[in-house]
């Protein structure tokens, strides 16, 4: 039977996290983005500890709780709503800990899922972007070579990295042979935070998403033990399709929250803001704009959860997560556009909501792959 | 040629190898038939859970259906043709015959005697 209502569980979580999206994250996250960009705000980490908010995405057994797409989604839309700086800090810890649990042993799971629940708050890294493209992953320029028995000797670079020296662990991939077998020298390994050979750099400074800190990692000669490559030798391909393909969707989630920070913005102002006597909601050329905006958000949130539906049933969820991500990230540029036109001179101010939504709203076209790359997904699914 | 598309493909091969169908494969590994044909042809993707109970089914290392094509396809056949082209030489041919009315010790010292020609000839003796 399908469903579109929450359990009332469900409710009482969302609201939950809308107030902390309000009341917390919300005014910190404003003053972030106005700054220069620093490591990831102290007060940050706290709100995810104070909150237990990776206990959502770390299973009962390792001390969290029984992981659920669809209630993830609620979780992120309500922290993009708050700030989706915020909401990509917790995705990229998200990531890190999807691939460890689609292909990591028990033991790599007992050993690095429970430090995130570190009572000072704690995040994850996920690296497999370098300089020369993100768009075709499937060769790395960063090497993973046998070495002394027993151990992998890393090399190269990742940028850009969210959570790049504040991680507590680092999923890395790596090109294990010379290049000629293809996907199948494809590796992830799990790096803890402070392995000697491992450096950052310089704090990248961006026009969006300023919330969440980006750097280069650098990998110079550090030593690996075997026992931290992520699944069977050869799987860090697979590996990263399905994390990512499970992390679209998610990511589409914080786009929906991002627009619907706007859209809500722009009623807001619509409907408080009088020209020639009359509230400007009521004039017919902005009322559309609004409805247009409102029906495309319910169209956007119902992607997302049939996609995370999916998941939870373990059934095929690839076009759907890609279909999720491409329409909720152009509703949320398109949303963030519209809400500054119709906000005029009060949303071209800084610092402003309006005018941080819509630079995060552009970058969000970006992370977990481009638009162009989303409809190369479906494309081929067809 | 795309990723999965790839991968697709290499499944279909060993399926095929194995002389096992589409359906036989598909109910083993608890899926629709179509399904299958999906990921055979690359519109769906396989995941390192599905790929692991395929390897196990077909015997094949999971590296086998994500190497690129060059590595087990092309090099092999070239491979394989140049084996081919230097056994139907007439000194290969002649070597054969006279081999084969040899009992294994005998083969075993011609092998071994044509090691030591080589080594000879490498100048890494023992
Ligand atoms: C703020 C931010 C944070 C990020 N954090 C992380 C992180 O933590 N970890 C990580 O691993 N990565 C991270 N990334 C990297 C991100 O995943 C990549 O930026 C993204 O995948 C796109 O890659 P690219 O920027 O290198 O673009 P490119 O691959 O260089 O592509 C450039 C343009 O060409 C287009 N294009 C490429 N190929 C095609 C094609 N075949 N057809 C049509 N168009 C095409 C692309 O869509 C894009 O518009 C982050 C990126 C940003 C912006």
């Amino acid at each position: 039977m399908i469903s579109f209502e929450l359990t009332k569980d469900q409710k009482a979580l969302q609201k939950r996290l809308h107030s902390i999206a309000l009341d917390k994250i919300r005014p910190y996250s404003l003053e972030i983005d106005a700054g220069r960009p620093g490591k990831i705000d102290k007060r940050f980490l706290e709100i995810i500890a104070q909150e237990n908010l990776n206990a959502f995405i770390i299973p009962e057994e390792y001390g969290g709780m029984p992981l659920k797409w669809v209630t993830l989604s609620i979780v992120m839309e309500e922290l993009g709503f708050g700030c989706a700086g915020f909401a990509g800090i917790y995705a990229q810890t998200l990531h890190a800990v999807s691939t460890i649990l689609i292909g990591g042993s028990t033991i790599q799971k007992k050993t690095f899922l429970p430090l995130l629940l570190n009572p000072s708050g704690a995040v994850a890294s996920f690296c497999l972007t370098e300089e020369k493209g993100g768009s075709d992953v499937s060769s790395f320029s960063t090497t993973a070579q046998l070495g002394e028995k027993g151990y992998y000797r890393l090399n190269g670079s990742k940028t850009p990295i969210i959570n790049a020296g504040d991680a507590e662990f680092y999923v890395v991939w790596a090109n294990t042979g010379t290049g000629r077998k293809g996907l199948a020298e494809i590796n992830a390994f799990i790096i803890p935070r402070d392995t000697p050979g491992m450096g950052y750099g310089g704090l990248h400074d961006k026009p969006g998403l300023r919330v969440a800190p980006t750097a280069t990692i650098f990998l110079e000669d550090l030593k690996i033990p075997s026992s931290n490559l992520v699944g069977p030798s050869g799987s860090g391909y697979l590996l990263f399709t399905q994390t990512i393909d499970r992390g679209r969707a998610l990511v589409g989630s914080i786009c929906v929250g991002l627009a619907r920070a706007a859209t809500e913005l722009a009623i807001e102002f619509a409907k408080e803001r009088h020209v020639r006597g009359r509230p400007i909601a009521s004039n017919q050329g902005i009322g559309f704009t609004l409805a247009e905006l409102a029906t495309e958000l319910e169209a956007a949130r119902l992607l997302v959860w049939k996609a995370c539906r999916r998941m939870d049933k373990h059934m095929d969820y690839t076009a759907l997560s890609s279909m999720a991500k491409l329409f909720a990230s152009e509703l949320a540029v398109r949303a963030t556009s519209q809400g500054m036109l119709i906000l005029g001179q009060k949303g071209c101010k800084r610092p402003s909501l309006m005018d941080k939504l819509l630079r995060d709203a552009q970058m969000s076209r970006i992370i977990e792959g481009t638009s162009q790359v989303q409809k190369m997904i479906i494309a081929t699914q067809l | 040629m795309k990723s999965y598309e790839l991968i697709g493909q290499k499944l279909q091969k060993a399926r095929e190898e194995l002389g096992m169908s589409q359906k036989d494969l598909a109910r083993r590994l608890g899926c629709s038939q179509a399904s299958l044909s999906n990921y055979e042809l690359g519109k769906r993707r396989l995941y390192l859970s599905d790929l692991h109970r395929i390897s196990k089914i077909l015997n094949k290392p999971i590296t086998y259906f994500l190497e690129s094509p060059g590595e087990n396809a092309e090099e092999n056949t070239r491979d394989k043709d140049d084996l081919h082209n230097f056994l139907k030489q007439q000194f290969m041919r002649e070597i054969m015959l006279e081999a084969k009315d040899l009992t294994p010790m005998q083969r075993r010292s011609v092998l071994d005697y044509i090691k030591w020609q080589k080594s000879r000839l490498s100048g890494d003796m023992a």
